[in-house]
């Protein structure tokens, strides 16, 4: 499946950059607006795996849109822009569950690495049981990813789905969709 | 941030007037070098962010141009301070370098008390806060070109203030805006439809209808039998945003109808998308003033566009007319081909046509609206414009870009008395890209259509759909090859997801070819039927060529790839290079230059250079003029070809001149004689001086050190404090030390800013320096090309062996001007030094 983008900006420029760097640095597919107002439409229509949206917006700002996805239980990983300053706001934004906030101006080497970790946790995510165990966790990517590592070189060492299990505590089959999923991350 | 600091609290000489003259002057001297740093920070960082690898928004823009501003113009009092009234024409500098950026900047201050209506012929670009841009840019032409260009006036911004403040409809508007909590699109939609009507609905106050009325009898009377348009002329920030929505129009405007049109258009910009701009930007209503244009029209036989520069290959010597029958707006729509004039810039030569086959055209109907008629057999074939008209375009279009000093994008009309008509002018967007010189060989590749035009260069594999109008759109499968008759309006819904575009009519001076340069979609025009390319099977568009193949040709695409610049064309890009204009090249270079006045301060960072070099003069000189032997300063003695003239803050001026000479050995401060032994035990390289380009005049001139005080280095010490400004060449390092026996006051800072190479050089040099001061423990905050470093808390010999080695680090750094073309000889140099200095990895720091 395509993985797909959702792009919020309400400073068009800004909004301009964004599109332009993700339709050429990267392979996944971008709907984007300037009005924050369209979101609940928007999301209820379809899923995206990552909304990338400015903190702070007219209509529904960062967190408004944190708080939908998580009264929705939705999957969509946020990544917030802010304005420098603003980090307060954006430490408040990770009780939400927020993945990534980004300061104005950053490089775009900072915006793509940070879209890739969203769509390798995404693409895990996928492959598992509902959540188990990459469930959103998003101030602690880092764990997370060692953890997935951790598990990956347990089936590496032991070529046993049942034994791997026990000693990680992950379901069967989460060890073997992990598998399935792929190459070596 | 470490901060200059005052160093008279370490030091603690005898009470002496003489003394405290110099120190107060060295207080003065201390905050300007404390903003001279600030200034340079933001600059290198302007320039930084220029570069492409940052995403920054127009806040960035304001806010840095705000502090820049700030900056200098603090700089320039600090120098009026300490230098006097001489140095008062400085503010005239920055005054019109300031009104430079304000034309730049794409926000409009509020105009305040204006005339109602202004004749065209009457207006500049310059009032393009008051008539907006569409007028202020056909004012340009008109009055300052005098080209020619349909009469009219413009009704001003104040105006449009002057009628809602009249009705108190601003108050109105904000209440009705702040009693809505917006959480639904529909919310926007209904408060712009009450808006709106109340708008439409409050009466045009008598003295504003009076003008109103005034200027179009005497426009009317001038031009007997013309009708005219009203048209709206977006403000500032407004036009220049492409997004900005299109406001109403009206055609053949009836003197009774007027006002009644006018207050429509005024309405018209309360968008629901525009009224979400303005919550989003904490804008007032007051912003949202509009100008608003009556201008004649033109009931063309002949209209176009013409391109000052091919927009796919700028290198072109070439400039492009694009003509249809009747009005212009058949040839942007895509509707019709256009005959197409190359002209060769330089001798106004036709070195290229294409005439298109002429089937229709858009008129003028009686009632002034626009129709659609066939066009006459006799004239299908026929070239609408002559050699001579095509070439006197051409001419105008030169004119135009040279005033301009950039590339035009220009609108106009030929009317059936063969008169030219200039409609509109702006910047032309061009696809920066090199063009691809890999040769492919095609030969094999089975040709399904040929001949077709670039509108959009590259190459692009996948399977065609045929479309033709919005209806079919949905439908479009991502990477598909989109092919049309024509274009229509709504194929920039689908251009995000598109692999290329084939058309038959059309060409790159349609909307289409702007948009699609914009997504930098494969686009080529003048395919005969492109709606019966096979389907089943995958094709290759090459839009460079103008050919179609059947079949995958990976190859070709991989050849034929553009290579963009990410960022370059886009508009908040465009917006930070033209404000850098006024802002940070350096055009007053070697203080021994004739040129090195005030007068010739073009830049921020022009004013900011000749203050810090002005600044040093005046602290070492006291102002005095070049070959002036009344010396206030002692200098070094030492066998470096360097020239340091010192002040001592704690030390009184020798009587006898023979015993201002200080020996390097005999400095009298700790600091100072640090760095400057590590300077000597690196050993100054033979070529005393690096070898510069011949350009600049003044190294003709030059006899090295005899040269004068422009080329001296000046350190103003103490017994534990050392600030010393050390010009090398087009090199400027600062190295500030405090050293004391309480570690936790001392300190070392160091800063560097060089001219000369360009700048992806200069940041390399600056990444080598930096590395190298990291090692040593320096935490630095460069910017760009602009190195601050800094490291404090150390005890008395860990501050002797940092400021040792950070002399050496000096002298090593020196000649690698024009040496690190790439960003790997840049490592191998860390590292080579490093190994030097002793702190190559696994190594102890010195």
């Amino acid at each position: 499946m395509n993985q797909s983008i959702l792009a919020v900006d309400d400073e068009p420029h800004m909004l301009m950059l964004l599109e332009r760097i993700i339709r050429e640095r990267t392979p996944f597919e971008l709907v984007t607006t300037t009005n924050s107002l369209e979101l609940p439409n928007l999301l209820e229509s379809r899923t995206f795996d990552l909304i990338i949206c400015d903190l702070k917006m007219p209509g529904m700002d960062g967190l408004d849109i944190l708080r939908w996805i998580d009264e929705h239980n939705r999957h969509e990983a946020v990544i917030l822009i802010t304005a420098f300053g603003s980090v307060e706001d954006a430490s408040e934004a990770r009780r939400y569950g927020l993945y990534e906030y980004l300061t104005k101006p950053f490089k775009k080497e900072q915006l793509l690495g940070a879209i890739q970790a969203v769509m390798t946790w995404q693409a895990a995510r996928h492959h598992t049981e509902a959540g188990e165990p990459f469930d959103r966790d998003a101030f602690e990517s880092a764990p997370l990813h060692f953890r997935e590592a951790w598990i990956r070189r347990q089936v590496r060492l032991y070529d046993d789905h049942t034994r791997v299990a026990e000693t990680t505590g992950v379901p069967v089959r989460t060890v073997e969709a992990l598998l399935e999923s792929g190459s070596e991350p | 941030m470490v901060r200059f600091r005052d160093p008279r609290k370490s030091s603690r000489p005898k009470e002496d007037s003489a003394l405290d003259a110099v120190r107060s002057k060295f207080a003065a001297f201390l905050a300007l070098l404390e903003r001279h740093h600030q200034a340079m920070t933001i600059i290198s960082d302007m320039e930084e962010k220029s570069q492409g690898e940052y995403l920054f928004d127009l806040n960035y823009i304001r806010t840095s141009v705000a502090q820049i501003r700030n900056c200098v113009s603090r700089l320039v009092d600090i120098m009026i301070e300490l230098g006097g009234a001489r140095y008062q024409i400085l503010r005239d500098r920055f005054a019109e370098i300031g009104a430079r950026i304000d034309d730049s900047l794409p926000w409009c201050r509020s105009t305040g008390i204006d005339r109602f209506t202004l004749p065209l012929a009457e207006i500049g670009r310059e009032q393009a806060c008051s008539v907006g841009s569409k007028n202020a840019q056909m004012g340009e032409m008109k009055s300052k070109l005098n080209l020619p260009v349909p009469d009219g006036f413009a009704i001003t911004a104040w105006s449009c203030r002057h009628f809602r403040e009249v009705n108190d409809l601003n108050d109105r508007i904000s209440k009705r805006l702040a009693a809505v909590n917006f959480l639904e699109y529909d919310d926007l939609v209904r408060i712009s439809g009450e808006i709106q009507s109340m708008i439409n609905r409050a009466p045009i106050p008598d003295d504003l209808a009076e003008a109103i009325h005034t200027a179009y009898r005497e426009l009317a009377t001038n031009n007997p039998g013309a009708r005219f348009a009203l048209r709206s002329s977006a403000l500032g920030e407004d036009s220049w945003f492409s997004f900005a929505g299109q406001y109403a129009t009206f055609l053949n405007v009836q003197p009774e109808k007027l006002l009644e049109c006018y207050r429509e258009i005024l309405a018209s910009k309360f968008t629901p998308k525009a009224i979400y701009y303005l919550l989003s930007h904490s804008l007032v209503e007051d912003d949202l003033a509009m100008g608003v244009g009556l201008v004649e029209m033109i009931d063309a036989r002949a209209a176009g566009v013409l391109y000052t520069r091919n927009p796919v290959n700028p290198e072109s010597t070439q400039l492009q007319v694009h003509a249809v029958l009747g009005l212009g707006k058949s040839l942007v729509d895509g509707r019709c081909d256009p005959d197409v004039f190359h002209i060769d810039r330089a001798n106004m030569e036709i070195v290229g046509r294409t005439t298109a086959l002429k089937d229709i055209r858009l008129v003028m109907s009686p009632d002034g609206g626009t129709v659609e008629e066939s066009v006459p057999d006799e004239e299908r074939t026929v070239p609408c414009l002559t050699d001579d008209q095509a070439r006197r375009l051409a001419e105008l279009g030169v004119e135009i870009e040279t005033h301009y000093n950039k590339p035009q994008d220009i609108e106009w009309a030929i009317d059936h008395d063969g008169r030219i008509f200039l409609l509109q002018t702006r910047p032309l967007k061009i696809v920066s890209t090199e063009t691809p010189s890999e040769p492919i060989d095609v030969s094999g590749f089975e040709v399904l259509r040929s001949g077709g035009v670039t509108v959009c260069p590259g190459a692009a594999v996948g399977y065609v759909y045929p479309v033709s109008s919005v209806d079919d759109l949905p439908g479009v499968p991502d990477k598909a090859i989109l092919v049309t008759r024509q274009p229509f309006p709504g194929l920039v819904t689908v251009m995000g997801r598109i692999a290329a575009i084939v058309t038959e009519v059309g060409g790159p001076a349609t909307h289409l070819g702007t948009i699609a340069r914009e997504y930098r979609i494969p686009t080529i025009a003048g395919i005969d039927e492109p709606q019966t390319l096979p389907r089943k099977t995958p094709v290759t568009v090459d839009a460079i060529e103008g050919a179609v193949y059947a079949g995958a040709h990976p190859e070709l695409v991989e050849a034929r790839q553009p290579d963009y610049d990410l960022f370059a064309d886009m508009d908040i890009f465009r917006l930070l290079e033209d404000l850098l204009v006024h802002v940070a090249p350096l055009h007053l270079v070697q203080p021994a230059d004739p040129g090195f006045v005030p007068e010739n301060c073009r830049t921020m960072h022009d004013i900011t250079r000749y203050v810090h070099q002005k600044a040093i003069e005046e602290m070492f000189y006291g102002g005095i003029r070049v070959g002036d032997s009344t010396q206030v300063f002692h200098r070094l003695k030492t066998e470096v070809p360097l020239t340091v003239d010192m002040i001592y803050l704690d030390r009184e001026l020798p009587k006898s001149p023979s015993r201002r000479e200080v020996k390097d050995s005999e400095i009298g401060s700790k600091p100072m004689e640090q760095f400057w032994s590590g300077l000597m035990s690196e050993g100054w390289p033979h070529k005393s001086r690096p070898k510069y380009q011949a350009s600049f005049p003044s190294v003709l001139g030059h006899k090295g050190r005899e040269s004068g005080y422009s080329e001296n280095s000046f350190a103003v010490i103490s017994r534990e404090y050392m600030v010393l400004s050390l010009r090398m060449g087009y090199h400027f390092s600062t190295v500030e030390a405090l050293s004391t026996s309480d570690s936790n006051k001392n300190y070392i800072r160091f800063q560097h800013k060089q001219g000369g190479a360009s700048l992806p050089r200069r940041i390399r040099r600056v990444k080598v320096i930096s590395e190298l001061l990291s090692r040593l423990g320096f935490v630095h905050q460069s910017k760009g090309d602009f190195l601050s470093a800094s490291i404090g808390h150390l005890d008395g010999n860990r501050m002797a062996e940092i400021l040792h080695a950070v002399g050496r680090l000096t002298v090593m750094t020196k000649q690698l001007d024009m040496a690190l073309s790439t960003d790997q000889i840049a490592d191998w140099y860390t590292e080579e030094f490093a190994k030097r200095l002793g702190l190559a990895a696994g190594e102890n720091p010195a």
